[in-house]
């Protein structure tokens, strides 16, 4: 079945969660850095795209560890969030490389584009 | 990051603040996630600051509404066709038995059961009687057949040829007659199975109820001593207005309690609105589009459902149809 595009805060809440589990506060300080700032979750937007994230199977909770008294919950991607980021991943990439191509710049020039 | 290190009483202060907008979110989502919300609100607050700041109190209460939408609307397809099932049968039962509270002695204002009046009611409510007896009986065909030959043949007072004419009254029976085939067309054969004699009673129960209510209220709001500044129930006898609220009071309870007949109340709420303006109409005129823009939901409804079933069905070709 053919998937839609992810929007971006789906998307950057994935790639934070690409090289290991990570709790809410971890994941949202990740995703302003990996976006240089420009995206900044908030808790409401955060735990409703966590919410739906889990309940089309692409994030689970890992562990819970109880820090200073309060709950901190750890989320991983499952294999088919893995998947979904990687095709998610390659559109992208490509879609960028057709611009590149088209604008005439070598790889490379636009931020890093290959 | 601010953490859970010793609160301040400005940390606390903003925690129960934090702690109140959670509260919008579903009790379920509340349960699992709330200390762990607190936990990152907190992490993510400023130092000294006591309120929650506006970006983080939209987001909240966005995010609690997107979840409650979701819960509400994934997941819960079968609740869906159920309430569109029972509803198949409750409209033109509580159709039928509204007609009935017209021939009553005793609580119609204005009723005189000469033969020419019956034969009158007769071609007015014989035909969603047949419609009832066809969908009881699950004779879905049947049943479709009866609902379009109804819609046909009671064009004119549908409005297709007066339509400057149309009125509440024709826009709840046609509400009812679309909810009942949309029934018997997405969730056929599922009512009878779902309904048990005391859903049956409540029914009957609450029509009479609203049959009784609508005459009296008719007769009141359309005498000469009515004045719509002071709408109280004033010559409304007390044992009738004390059953008719105990009869409310339960349906109502009912109704609210449990997930399935939420939405029950949801897919009948097109023909109850018009049902309300015929009771209203003497007094206060409902304009046009009021009685027009919940008919196109109700159509857009239908296309959407009609689509998805579509959809489904093309995913599953080697599905078989019910009769």
């Amino acid at each position: 079945m053919k998937q839609g595009a992810l929007q971006e805060p789906t998307l950057l809440i994935l790639t934070a969660l690409a090289a290991g589990a990570q709790h809410g506060y971890g994941i949202m300080t990740d995703v302003a850095d990996i976006s240089a700032g420009r995206v900044r979750l908030r808790a409401g937007t955060l735990y409703a795209a966590l919410d739906r994230l889990t309940g089309e199977n692409l994030v689970q909770a890992d562990r819970e560890e109880i820090v200073d008294g309060r709950l901190r919950r750890y989320y991983r991607l499952t294999p088919a969030g893995g998947q979904r980021l990687a095709a998610e991943a390659g559109r992208l990439q490509a879609s960028a490389a057709i611009a590149a191509r088209r604008l005439g710049l070598r790889p490379g020039a636009i931020g890093g584009l290959a | 990051m601010n953490g859970g290190e010793g609160l301040t009483d400005g940390g606390e202060s903003l925690e129960r603040s934090y702690g109140r907008l959670l509260r919008w979110y579903p009790a379920g989502h509340r349960a699992r996630h709330a200390d762990e919300m607190l936990g990152v609100l907190m992490a993510g607050a400023g130092p000294g600051q006591r309120r929650p700041g506006l970006a983080d109190s939209a987001s909240l209460i966005g995010g609690a509404a997107r979840i409650r939408i979701r819960a509400a609307t994934t997941g819960s397809a079968g609740l869906w066709r159920d309430a569109l099932a029972r509803a198949g049968i409750v409209l033109p039962l509580a159709w039928v038995l509204l007609a009935l509270t017209l021939v009553v002695p005793g609580i119609a204002p204005t009723v005189s059961l000469s033969p020419s009046m019956l034969v009158m009611y007769g071609q007015e409510y014989l035909p969603p009687l047949v419609v009832l007896v066809t969908v009881l009986a699950g004779w879905r065909r049947v049943a479709l057949a009866a609902i379009a030959a109804t819609v046909v043949l009671d064009t004119g007072n549908l409005g297709l040829r007066f339509l400057p004419a149309f009125q509440p009254w024709d826009a709840a029976y046609l509400a009812v007659l679309g909810i009942t085939a949309l029934a018997l067309v997405a969730a056929p054969g599922r009512a009878r199975a779902l309904l048990r004699w005391k859903h049956y009673l409540l029914a009957v129960a609450a029509a009479v109820a609203a049959g009784v209510a609508e005459h009296r209220l008719q007769l009141l709001l359309t005498s000469p001593q009515y004045s719509p500044r002071h709408p109280g129930p004033a010559g409304w006898p007390p044992a009738e207005l004390a059953g008719l609220g105990i009869v409310a009071a339960i349906t109502v309870i009912l109704l609210v309690r449990s997930a399935a007949s939420r939405r029950l109340l949801i897919v009948v709420a097109v023909p109850l609105y018009f049902y309300v303006a015929v009771i209203v109409t003497p007094v206060y005129r409902l304009p046009s589009p009021l009685i027009y823009l919940p008919l196109a939901a109700l159509a857009a409804a239908a296309v959407l459902l009609a689509v998805r079933r579509a959809r489904t069905d093309r995913r599953r070709p080697a599905a078989g149809g019910s009769a």
